[in-house]
């Protein structure tokens, strides 16, 4: 029964509180025992809808989503509550579909990402970042998750985390594509791939979500992130090198058009040339603030076009391959 | 070879010149030590130290700075571009990554200006730019003078 006294009602700014959506708490019911907090219509207060010992139904869920509620929110301070402990429930539960198991990782993805974006050290992001690579690497490499599932699933939001998400997610299939099998090497490459963009978090949100043009300053403030993302890790001195190429070459082109250095050819990483396709990819496809998404299909065809001259040719067509041969609804 | 006393600035410069040279200047570099007219001239922008043109030699020890990138020790020949009371900017063969430290030899007595009472120093690099094959631009702090 829904709670909604006083003692009940929690700031929805607690750091114990991460939010889950309808969808993912329908594949958790089953096993998943904490409080569940929902945000009030009028003062948006967050109100305990059910606790530990009344767990929520799918029935529950069913009337929720009818009037259009898509989020709760579980409390960290539960013992069963962390995101390590769900994240692992959840991708080893062989009764839950496994683009299901994807989508519940990419919805505590989310909230791990956004919990540590704001921690100045990186020690948190990078054990954040290690954590989603080793879960989704392990549904990839299963093949739990088949290419049409996941292209399905990817989000097109374009907001960092779900761009890194996704990039991550293709950079994977690609190197499948190419032949990489190697369990250990996927993952490294996944870590890579999500931490390609993590630059980004010294460029203010004003420039990340502006709709026009960018001037002058704005458009170097952007392209410096390769640099700085290159130089907080690096500082760390846990990367190999093919994962620090990923993050400070994964706008280099092949042309020598690319940033910050424009070299050409084979001086950019096989690692960060892989990650390149993945990443035009994931942005032409995704919402972002100054262009509407596109269909898969023009997206194929642009990239096509700048494999002419700045991607690599070979990854192109292999990716190209991927989507069409294994997700061709995708492709029309 | 540039170990050790060489004898002063004079003797270093002549060691210097006599590395082998990799650095390939694009044509429109091609009279890049003739540009007479550039040297000494402040190069206009918002840095924190203004900066001077200075196109000589110097030569720049490769070290390994990161465990994950190999590199080998050896000296190669750079040509300077500029510099400032902070740092440089240099020609050289190849890239290099932010956050490498190299020792770095400037014999040219124009650099005793920044660099008294040596010609040596360990740089920093901050940025680096490929102008051609074989011709990169790299920008580069100073962040310790050696003695002699």
């Amino acid at each position: 029964m829904p709670a909604t006294d006083d003692a009940s009602t929690i700031s929805k700014a607690s750091p114990d509180l991460i939010p889950v959506s309808i969808e993912s708490l329908r594949a958790l019911i089953d096993f998943l025992q904490v409080d569940l907090y929902i945000e009030q219509e009028r003062s948006k207060a967050l109100i305990l809808y059910r606790d530990r010992a009344h767990p929520v139904k799918q029935s529950d869920l069913d009337r929720l989503a009818q009037r259009g509620t898509k989020t709760l929110y579980l409390s960290l301070a539960d013992r069963d509550g962390s995101h390590q402990t769900i994240a692992d429930k959840v991708c080893r539960n062989e009764r839950l579909a496994p683009e299901r198991r994807f989508r519940v990782l990419h919805d505590f993805g989310r909230t791990a990402f956004h919990r540590v974006l704001g921690d100045s050290s990186l020690d948190a992001f990078v054990g954040m970042a290690n954590g989603l690579a080793q879960r989704m690497t392990g549904l990839i490499c299963r093949g739990d998750v088949v290419v049409q599932d996941l292209l399905g699933l990817l989000d097109y939001d374009n907001q960092l985390y779900t761009h890194s998400l996704n990039v991550a997610a293709c950079s994977l299939l690609l190197a499948q594509g190419l032949g990489i099998r190697d369990p250990g090497e996927l993952q490294s490459l996944a870590v890579g791939a999500l931490l390609h963009d993590v630059g980004k978090r010294h460029v203010v949100l004003s420039i990340l979500k502006k709709p026009g043009p960018l001037n002058a300053r704005q458009r170097k403030e952007i392209q410096n992130h390769p640099t700085t993302g290159f130089r907080d890790l690096m500082r760390r001195g846990e990367l190999s090198w093919p994962q620090a190429m990923m993050v400070y070459q994964h706008h280099e082109r092949c042309d020598g058009s690319g940033y910050p250095v424009g070299v050409v050819g084979d001086e950019i990483h096989p690692w960060a040339r892989l990650c390149a396709v993945a990443d035009v990819y994931c942005a032409l496809t995704s919402d972002t603030p100054y262009r509407k998404q596109k269909p898969v299909h023009q997206a194929l065809d642009i990239l096509d076009d700048e494999a002419e001259a700045s991607l690599d040719k070979e990854m192109v067509r292999c990716w190209k391959a991927i989507t069409a041969a294994r997700a061709p609804s995708l492709s029309s | 070879m540039l170990e050790g006393d060489h004898g002063g600035p004079g003797a270093v410069l002549e060691l210097v010149k006599r590395l082998r040279c990799e650095i390939k200047l694009p044509r429109s570099m091609a009279d890049y030590f003739q540009d007479v007219d550039a040297v000494g001239a402040i190069v206009e922008d918002k840095r924190r130290f203004a900066r001077r043109t200075l196109h000589s030699l110097g030569a720049l020890e490769h070290r390994p700075t990161f465990a994950a990138l190999p590199r080998t020790v050896e000296w190669h020949k750079i040509y300077t571009k500029d510099v400032s009371r902070g740092g440089l900017a240099f020609l050289h063969s190849c890239q290099l990554f932010p956050l490498e430290r190299m020792r770095m030899l400037l014999p040219d007595p124009a650099f005793q200006a920044v660099l008294p009472p040596t010609c040596q120093c360990v740089v920093e690099v901050a940025r680096c730019q490929r102008l051609a094959p074989n011709c990169f631009e790299i920008g580069a702090t100073f962040v310790e003078r050696l003695a002699s």
